[in-house]
Order: structure tokens, then sequence, then C-alpha cells
């Protein structure tokens, strides 16, 4: 019979310029790092991430896979090869050598893409979730939900939001749920358009074309291949795909620090 | 990654160059100054509350479906 462990092995406050930091057992083969307060704060995933790149240059024996989050990163380590307590102490001297959150700088990459909005292919999916689920949906009002995203933003028109959409670089935090599926989050904050749920179309999930693109919570999610959405936000827009093959065919090019 | 708008005729245009293998993606690399973003960040903070703030006057008038 095993004996218990505590789930949280350690903790430490802010310091030197670097974010609270708690380390979590995750089960019997991985460990659990969080920083900060369970905020969206950007700067604690330019720190997840640069842990994730100083753990990959140490190459700890026995560390499986690193899985960064938006400000947590899963370590997966085989316990017949480290101890959970050799690989705390790994852990600790990685965060001990990190540069203060302002000093680091992060390989990144820009990508460019086009994007249609307000195409005809995310009508339709819309024309079809209201013919064939909703057909009363008030944040579907005229065919789309576009106007409604508008409305509880206070923007003052389609154009204000197409210039949110466009008007600054997205940082793509993390990619999740499914392979190729980045999360991007607007580096200038004046651009922020954040998701309501009620933005989704409930109940069921929308088919949608690969490529489109639609808030969630204050990102912009795309979705890499055709399917049914996991959420029904949508600008309307289609990044073609273009965005969509990248993280399809090509998964390095929607890396996590890709601005 | 930023985005540039298009017609939805090109988006298509695009996409056969993607499937056929013809697309040139742009791409370039550029490393990421930590410290030179949060050194900006002030210079559009009052913009962005007042964004937030329009935007939650907004969020709470608008009725849930």
């Amino acid at each position: 019979m095993s004996s218990p462990i505590a789930p949280v092995a350690d903790q430490a406050p802010a310091a030197e310029g670097k974010p609270t930091i708690v380390y979590r057992h995750a089960g019997e083969r991985a460990m659990l790092i969080e920083y900060g307060e369970m905020d969206l704060d950007l700067t604690l995933n330019f720190f997840v991430l640069a842990v994730d790149r100083a753990l990959g240059e140490r190459d700890i024996d026995g560390v499986i896979e690193t899985a960064p989050g938006f400000r947590s990163i899963l370590v997966s380590y085989d316990p017949a090869e480290i101890a959970a307590t050799d690989l705390l102490e790994e852990l600790r001297t990685v965060h001990r050598e990190l540069p203060a959150e302002h000093d680091i700088e992060i390989p990144s990459r820009r990508i460019r893409l086009p994007v249609a909005l307000d195409e005809s292919t995310t009508r339709r999916a819309v024309k079809r979730y209201i013919d064939g689920i909703r057909p009363d949906a008030p944040n579907c009002e005229g065919g789309n939900n576009i106007d409604y995203i508008v409305r509880y933003n206070g923007l003052s028109d389609r154009d204000e939001l197409w210039a949110s959409v466009i008007g600054t670089e997205q940082w793509n935090g993390f990619v999740g749920f499914f392979p190729g599926l980045p999360f991007m989050f607007p580096m200038d904050p004046r651009y922020i358009v954040p998701y309501r749920s009620t933005t989704r179309r409930e109940p069921g999930r929308p088919r949608e074309r690969s490529g489109s693109a639609g808030p969630a919570s204050r990102s912009t999610r795309w979705s890499p291949r055709a399917g049914t959405s996991s959420s029904g936000g949508r600008f309307g827009s289609s990044t073609s795909s273009t965005a969509t093959r990248a993280s399809a065919t090509a998964r390095s090019c929607c890396a996590p620090g890709t601005g | 990654m930023s985005f540039y708008q298009v017609e939805e005729e090109e988006l298509l245009v695009d996409w056969e160059r993607i499937e056929a293998g013809e697309y040139t993606y742009e791409i370039e690399d550029s490393p990421f100054d930590v410290g030179a973003y949060l050194d900006w960040l002030p210079e559009v903070a009052d913009e962005a509350a007042e964004r937030r703030r329009r935007a939650e006057q907004a969020w709470a008038a608008t009725p849930v479906p």
C-alpha cells in the first residue's frame, strides 16, 4: 500500500522578476508547474515558453515530454528513471537559472496570413444552424453572429471589429485540445475582442470549414480542419486556410511562441 | 501571427495553391524581446482601459440569448 503524498510538491513566491510558482504532482508520472495567478497575463506565457525551452536544452534523463499551456507546463516523466524528488530539484534549478521575465528573449517567428471576413462558407454554417437547430437564436440575427459580437463589445460597426482582428499581431500562446489548434492572443491590448459564452450557437455544435477563426475567451482560435466547432463563436471569417493548413500540415508553423 | 484582409475569391485561389503544394507562407524568424514588449504596454494602457470600459458597458447592456 502506497503512502499518501501532498499534491503540492513545492511552491515559492514571486522573486527576482519571476512569478510565483507551484509544483503539483499530477499522478505518478507527471508534474504540473503553475506560474503566477489565474489570469490571462501574457507575461506568464512568455515565462512558460522560456521554461519549456530550458527544459529541452537541459535534456533531463527520465523526462518524457513537456506540454506547455498558457501559464503552466506539464512535465511527464518515467518514475523508473527519475524520482519525483530528483525531478523537482531539476525543475527548481531550471527556475533558478532562468532570467527575470523582463530579460527573456524567445525564439519566435512571424507568420502573415490572409483572412476573408464574413465569407460565404461561414455564413452557410450559421444558416444551417438557424435552419436546423435554433431558428430563434438572437445571437444569429440576420444570419450571422458578427453583429452580436460587435454589439456586446461596444464597437461602432463591423469595420471596427475587423480593424481589431487585423490591427494587432497575435501571439500563439499554446496549441491545444487537438493537434494543430493554436490559441492566439492579441498582443495589443487595445484590440482584445473578448469571447462571450452566449456568442456560441447552442445547443449543438455547428459544422464549420477548415480555417475558420473565432473568438475564444480573450484569444482567437482557428479550426485547423473541418468538423464540428468546439465553440460556436465566429468572426464569420476564414483564414483560409492558409493558416489552417499551416497548422494542419506543418505543425511547427503554429508552435507556441509564434508571434 | 498577423492577418491581412483579402476577398473570398482570393482566398479560394490560395486554397487551391495550398492543395497543389504551390503556396508559399509568409514566415520570418523574429526573436521576441519580452522586455521591449513590456516596456511598450504602458504607452497604450489608457486606450486599452477605455476600450475595456466601453466593452464592459456594452456587455452589461446586451441581452443574453
